[in-house]
């Protein structure tokens, strides 16, 4: 890749704050007195920066090196989105007549979907910066549960729609991170809009689509563009290979096609049951998982007014697979973890070619007990069936 | 022989006569444990036991008592035999069901205070003695001291070395030296905020909450995890929306659920992936538990949760109005 342009680091800061007047841009902000790092808005961190000035520390800060606790999937699949609102009415003349009457944006999402972009319906532009490389392919992913297909979820277009992605190369894999064995790479800008690359003093943009020119043309005093490759080429290249040669390779000797027809022609063995013993079948690793897409809808209503509202579902949970008959085809949790697995690393794959892990590490960071999925596929594909 | 080959051994023998014995073994992430379940003896092997233990494995009890057709083995820390404790007075489990393993405790490390005093750098392995913990960063490495970094819990603990209830008990090499805190000290620490700040300290807290019932399904106690009002469809009590209003009606429920019962064991907090200070509104309850009913729970198998009785005349509340 052919070093585009370069940012110093004591630019960025004022770069980001002029790319914030046109548009909402997220990014990874550090909560010190939490310790949490989550992807929020440029105008929520201004917000809450100027909120907590009484505490002696800055709180908030930008963070683009570590991992972020839970993923970006939830600034276009958002936990808990109302899609309506309903209210019954009683026809006065004819008691026995009861009308419904919807409130709704959802002619304008549809609108916006399928591409009628009139003045009323023009979404604004977002910029997702520093997305890892890991967390945009899995996006990628929900895309293809959302987007793709017959039936299309106006919602989740509506706010992916317009979406510029500045992604962020990852030089310093996490001991959990296994994307080089799931046909990932801490540099993959496939997918990307723009690719950056941190070095020590600043940042080098290795990927620039045409359609995001503008974000470093309208700045130009802020970029260097003169003698790049003779200053950088060696430093990026060495940042390349260290990081991919940190990433564990965890299922040496096992192929792509062995994981997925494994995964398969080991459904029914009794191993499933030792490796998920100690799983507690809670919802942290999907809720933190960037490319886990299930979710619930209801109708809730108080007299005659209610909504319809979809918030995050989960596998694990036990509800999730309950039958109104009452019977549970997956009433163990084994059976339950065992789907999970299946869902990542054969049905999507058989579905879309891919799978849906993207070996970010999250679920394996954040477990409390331990399960570590790395180990689990690997101990299934080598059973002896 | 040191304390984990003298677990072993003692395992070793008693092994023929239970069906499973849950146990401590190695994890792939650096300063953690994990639970491991062992059937024959040539997975014995495996078993560790050290100041990194601290999952309570009495989390496993319930199910595995309803599962298993058979005696259980389960290595428990000293204050992890409270969760037995009670679920045997609350008539959860069997005693004769069960074969408890207590290993005298020396103190556990809260790994999540490891790392917080690393500034965010990440741990790439870790090497622990009976008093220094050495960890390996990407580019330095650091010697810290295990007396650093107990968990808050052990630091109110008093039944390190006479647990309640026990079948076998082995004696840890090292005794634990912390100074002890008095009870309740960080509850009346907190209970001088105001209403308003109290308030907004927890909307605070569970604005983060994904509700991912993580704190309620690692409870030893909770033993209702696939019948929880939160979850029900019908009567559907409880909206599953996820707003920090929600989660915070929801951990109420579960709060309310485990008064009196809690033994501040702080698996919750432990397995929060947000951080909530959960221990906070259990200890709040607990204390105020103590004061109506006089009751310390985990401690008597005789006795009973004042919540799962009642006596027609309580002492300590005062009900003139209503008479």
């Amino acid at each position: 890749m052919k070093i585009v342009s370069f940012i110093k680091k004591e630019n960025l800061k004022s770069w980001l704050e002029k790319i914030s007047k046109v548009s909402t841009i997220y990014l990874p902000i550090h909560d010190k007195k939490k310790d949490i790092i989550d992807f929020l808005s440029w105008t929520d961190f201004i917000e809450k920066k100027k909120a907590s000035k009484d505490d002696n520390d800055e709180r908030y800060e930008i963070n683009l090196i570590e991992k972020t606790k839970k993923s970006p999937k939830y600034i276009f699949f958002p936990p808990t989105e109302k899609l309506f609102e309903f209210e019954y009415k009683k026809d006065i003349d004819d008691p026995e007549l009861v009308n419904i009457d919807l409130k709704t944006s959802f002619n304008d999402v549809i609108n916006i979907y399928i591409g009628d972009n009139n003045k009323k319906n023009k979404v604004d532009k977002k910029i997702i910066f520093a997305i890892r490389p890991c967390d945009l392919s899995a996006l990628k992913k929900v895309d293809i549960f959302f987007g793709e297909g017959d039936i299309k979820d106006p919602y989740y277009l509506k706010r992916r729609k317009n979406t510029i992605f500045i992604s962020l190369g990852c030089n310093e894999p996490y001991l959990n991170c296994f994307c080089t064995a799931v046909e990932g790479n801490p540099f993959n800008f496939e997918y990307a809009d723009m690719g950056m690359i941190k070095i020590e003093d600043g940042f080098a943009i290795l990927k620039l689509d045409n359609k995001v020119k503008f974000l470093i043309e309208e700045n130009k005093e802020l970029f260097e563009n003169k003698n790049l490759e003779n200053k950088y080429r060696e430093k990026i290249d060495i940042i390349m290979t260290k990081a991919v040669e940190k990433i564990i390779n965890y299922w040496s000797g096992v192929t792509i096609d062995d994981i997925h027809s494994n995964i398969e022609k080991n459904f029914n063995l009794d191993m499933w049951k030792t490796i998920s013993k100690k799983c507690i079948s809670c919802a942290a690793c999907t809720y933190v998982c960037p490319s886990c897409y299930c979710f619930n809808i209801r109708d809730e209503q108080k007299d005659l007014k209610g909504e319809r509202y979809r918030c995050w579902d989960y596998c694990m949970n036990y509800y999730y697979n309950l039958e109104a008959s009452g019977h549970n085809p997956r009433s163990e949790i084994y059976k339950r973890y065992r789907n999970k697995v299946n869902c990542k690393y054969n049905y999507n794959y058989k579905r879309s070619g891919q799978f849906f892990c993207v070996g970010c590490g999250r679920c394996i960071d954040i477990c409390p007990v331990g399960m570590d999925i790395r180990e689990s596929v690997d101990k299934i594909c080598r059973a002896k069936f | 022989m040191n304390m984990e080959d003298r677990l072993k051994e003692k395992i070793n023998n008693i092994i023929d006569e239970l069906k499973i014995i849950v146990g401590y073994t190695k994890s792939n992430i650096p300063l953690r444990v994990n639970p491991i379940f062992i059937e024959n003896k040539d997975e014995i092997k495996n078993l560790i036991f050290n100041n990194l233990c601290i999952n309570n494995l009495a989390t496993y009890a319930y199910t595995l008592s309803q599962e298993i057709d058979g005696k259980i083995g389960i290595i428990l820390k000293s204050c992890d035999t409270k969760s037995i404790v009670q679920l045997i007075s609350e008539e959860l489990i069997n005693r004769d069901k069960i074969k408890l393993i207590v290993v005298s405790c020396s103190g556990v490390i809260d790994y999540k205070k490891v790392k917080n005093s690393l500034s965010g750098a990440e741990i790439i392995s870790a090497k622990i003695d009976t008093e220094n913990i050495n960890i390996k960063t990407i580019d330095k490495s650091f010697n810290l001291k295990i007396k650093d970094f107990y968990s808050d819990k052990c630091y109110w603990c008093d039944i390190y070395e006479n647990p309640p209830i026990f079948d076998e008990f082995i004696e840890s090499d090292v005794k634990l030296s912390v100074e002890k805190k008095l009870k309740y000290e960080d509850i009346n620490e907190f209970e001088k905020l105001s209403l308003k700040e109290i308030f907004s300290f927890w909307q605070e807290e569970f604005s983060h909450c994904i509700r991912c019932y993580a704190c309620r399904n690692i409870c030893p106690l909770e033993v209702c995890k696939d019948r929880c009002i939160t979850q029900l469809e019908e009567p559907h009590w409880q909206t599953q929306k996820i707003t920090a209003n929600e989660a915070k009606f929801f951990q109420l429920i579960r709060v309310f659920h485990l008064a009196g019962r809690c033994v501040e064991c702080g698996e919750c907090q432990r397995a929060c992936p947000i951080n909530i200070p959960l221990l906070k509104l259990m200890k709040k309850v607990n204390k105020e538990i103590e004061r109506l009913f006089d009751y310390k729970p985990g401690l008597k198998i005789e006795s009973k949760p004042p919540l799962l009785t009642f006596k027609k005349i309580e002492e300590n509340i005062k009900e003139d109005k209503i008479v």
